[in-house]
């Protein structure tokens, strides 16, 4: 006769929680693997900008169509170097050029979009006025309208404003965008409007109460519209690209396309320090970004 | 709060750090950049100044015929040295030299006495012959005397008889016999006077036989003095020992040493020590009575500057003669144009090279830039500077501008085109090579 095997109490305790748990083990499982999936070309980014040229053509040869088979990648490079942040940092003076046209342009979005999308959004929030709903809607249709769509009408209008091909083409479109005037505004409207009327009644004026009352408790909704702004606008693409012709107006958005495949090393260490700003910005404001997307979760 | 200020200033230093990179990477990208100096196309015409080294040559080369048979000990100069009238050239070796010297006038010696031999000889038949004509004449006259006193003798003993004639009524024997003597005596006469003329006629024949021999004996003696006896070849045979024999008793005056005869320049040495000479010629030279002609070649870009009848000027390293002379001819061959010149006799005496300078002027041209402008980019082609935009703004770049060379010396070229204008900027140096688009900045 056989003898019935012992099984470890370990497993049995390990089999016990997986039927009790298993269902959402499935689902972590899953996500884990999405997550995975997802975060793999970010992944790829620093082993990349790592990678020495011929690792990488080895590698890449199938994509640049001098090899058989499929692409592969090492996440840790067998050959590292540093040589395409040298590049980068030491003998790319193209790439500052645009790094600070980018942070300048970024930074002039922003500033303008305080200055002109947060009293309107402030306006919104608090005060009640004939034609307010229409001129919400009509700030959520613009809010809505996909860039191509304003495409044209935007250049004709730059074109008379002769302002085409000047980085103001890109910013103040950007201003007078409409999707941080919303987040600010679902900011806003957390205040409670009886704390508003309090303060009426107590004699503070309307800047005193859009200062006083306003900022500080809208904080959130204002960090997030400028975390939002600031990661899109970091990232701006199409408006440099349609607007602005003069290669030494462009932001650093448009530096990577003018990187070939063949120089796909460098290419990473581009994206490397491109993210670095953006990283930054996230981790100042991620508090209030989770915040404003759960104001865009609520706009309906 | 403390987590966000880390992170404010990480992100503070991140920028700061950028900001000094930017600097960095600009200073780098500034100092690898090429420096450039640029001037405008102007209006102006080439002077041309052809230099070309070239040689210097003998028309008519001059040769030393080497000394047939005798032992070169050393040989004193070599191609391209110059030689005076009495310059060494070579050494014969003595002992090579004297033995010969000693064979040949032992020959001589030789011969010399057995023409002397037979010169007395000669002279010794000739005088037996004049004496045997001699004794022959005075024979033969004294028989013709002889004869002729007795002919006389009859005669007068016939007119004697002829007195004596008998009486007319002597007896016809007295008759008889006076005839008969008579007849005697005619038959006498005319015996003796044949007698006489057969001895006359016998001289003649003698004193002829006699002429001959003496004349034969002088031609003989005459041969043996003027040496006709030794034919054409003989003579020839004689003459070349007897002036070999000068030479060598000349040489060996000299001490074995051979000098020029007149000044020139060497051109090739075709002998060495040790080597027996032959007849052939030993060492060519030029000499300083001849002509010379200069040669050089000029290059492809050179030759429509230069043409036949081009007055030119040249010159010869280490001399400071100058002269001004025409070009002659131009022929294309392999690697160039060689232009050839013939110089005024005398002209550069001593010299195996020369630099030949031609100065000309040309039209005037709409562009001309500096030589140094022009590059090869598959022909001829200028770096043109423009203002370009790019990422950092605008640069100065340079764009290669394909020209036609029209002209060109060594500081500038005419150049044509229908893209350039008297505005335009064209690069005329730069610190370091330089590509199409290159940005690049100005010289300080």
């Amino acid at each position: 006769m056989r003898s019935r095997a012992t099984v470890p109490a370990w497993v049995v305790r390990l089999y016990g929680r997986w039927r009790k748990k298993r269902t959402a083990w499935f689902a972590t499982g899953i996500c884990v693997a999405v997550a995975v999936l997802i975060c793999a070309p970010l992944l790829m980014i620093p082993g990349g900008s790592l990678m020495d040229g011929a690792e990488m053509r080895q590698i890449l040869s199938p994509i640049l169509g001098d090899g058989r088979g499929f692409a592969a990648w090492h996440l840790i490079p067998v050959y590292p170097t540093i040589g395409h942040f040298y590049r980068l940092l030491i003998e790319s003076p193209a790439f500052y050029q645009l790094f600070w046209n980018t942070v300048g342009m970024t930074a002039a979005i922003l500033l303008g979009q305080l200055v002109v999308g947060l009293p309107s959004a402030w306006a919104f929030a608090a005060f009640r006025f004939r034609g307010r709903d229409f001129l919400f809607g009509l700030y959520v249709v613009l809010m809505l309208l996909p860039f191509q769509v304003m495409l044209l009408p935007q250049y004709i209008v730059l074109q008379k404003l002769h302002l085409y091909n000047h980085p103001a083409a890109v910013i103040l479109p950007a201003v007078f965008s409409t999707f941080p005037v919303f987040i600010m505004y679902r900011g806003f409207t957390q205040i409670d409007a009886e704390i508003l009327e309090a303060a009426r009644l107590d004699g503070a004026g309307e800047l005193q109460i859009f200062f006083r009352i306003g900022l500080p408790l809208g904080r959130m909704g204002i960090q997030a519209a400028m975390v939002l702004s600031f990661l899109e606008y970091w990232n701006l693409v199409e408006q440099p690209m349609a607007f602005l012709e003069e290669q030494a107006t462009w932001p650093l958005s448009l530096y990577l396309p003018q990187i070939t495949i063949s120089q796909a090393g460098f290419a990473f260490a581009v994206a490397v320090m491109v993210l670095i700003p953006a990283l930054f910005v996230f981790a100042l404001g991620q508090d209030a970004l989770e915040e404003g997307i759960a104001y865009i979760g609520v706009k309906g | 709060m403390d987590s966000k200020k880390k992170i404010w200033r990480g992100f503070a230093l991140f920028m700061a750090a950028m900001l000094v990179m930017t600097y960095v990477s600009r200073m780098v990208y500034v100092s690898r950049m090429p420096r450039v100096k640029w001037s405008n196309p102007t209006s102006a015409s080439i002077r041309n100044k052809i230099t070309a080294e070239g040689t210097v040559e003998a028309v008519n080369a001059q040769a030393v015929i080497g000394l047939d048979g005798l032992l070169v000990e050393k040989v004193c100069v070599a191609a391209g040295d110059r030689m005076e009238a009495g310059t060494v050239l070579y050494e014969v070796n003595m002992e090579d030299m004297l033995a010969q010297l000693a064979e040949l006038s032992a020959q001589e010696e030789a011969w010399q006495k057995q023409e002397l031999a037979k010169r007395r000889e000669a002279a010794t038949n000739t005088t037996r012959a004049q004496e045997d004509y001699d004794t022959n004449v005075t024979e033969l006259d004294r028989r013709i005397a002889e004869e002729t006193k007795k002919l006389e003798e009859l005669m007068e003993d016939l007119d004697t008889h002829m007195f004596r004639i008998p009486e007319e009524d002597a007896s016809d024997e007295i008759w008889i016999a006076w005839a008969d003597e008579r007849l005697r005596f005619d038959r006498e006469i005319a015996e003796k006077g044949r007698l006489i003329e057969d001895i006359q006629l016998e001289k003649d024949k003698i004193l002829r036989q006699a002429d001959r021999n003496i004349e034969d004996a002088r031609r003989a003696q005459s041969a043996a003095e003027s040496g006709l006896e030794l034919g054409a070849s003989g003579v020839s045979q004689v003459r070349e020992r007897q002036e070999r024999i000068a030479l060598l008793t000349e040489l060996s005056e000299n001490e074995g040493k051979v000098s020029a005869e007149s000044a020139g320049d060497v051109l090739e040495v075709m002998m060495q020590s040790g080597m027996r000479m032959g007849a052939d010629a030993v060492l060519r030279y030029a000499d300083d009575k001849g002509s010379r002609t200069f040669r050089t070649v000029i290059t492809q870009e050179q030759k429509p500057l230069v043409h036949t009848g081009d007055v030119v000027q040249l010159t010869f390293p280490g001399s400071a003669e100058e002269v001004s002379e025409t070009i002659d001819s131009i022929v294309q061959e392999s690697g160039g144009y060689t232009v050839t010149i013939r110089l005024e006799p005398g002209v550069a005496q001593g010299r195996t090279e020369g630099v030949m300078e031609l100065n000309s002027t040309s039209e005037i041209y709409d562009f001309v830039v500096p030589a140094k402008a022009l590059h090869n980019d598959g022909g001829n082609a200028v770096y043109v500077l423009e203002e370009k935009e790019g990422i950092l703004g605008t640069e100065l770049s340079v764009r290669s501008m394909t020209v036609r060379l029209l002209d060109k010396n060594e500081d500038y070229a005419a150049v044509a085109d229908e893209l350039l204008s008297g505005d335009i900027k064209v690069v005329t140096e730069c610190d370091r090579e330089l590509e199409n688009g290159m940005a690049v900045k100005l010289w300080d």
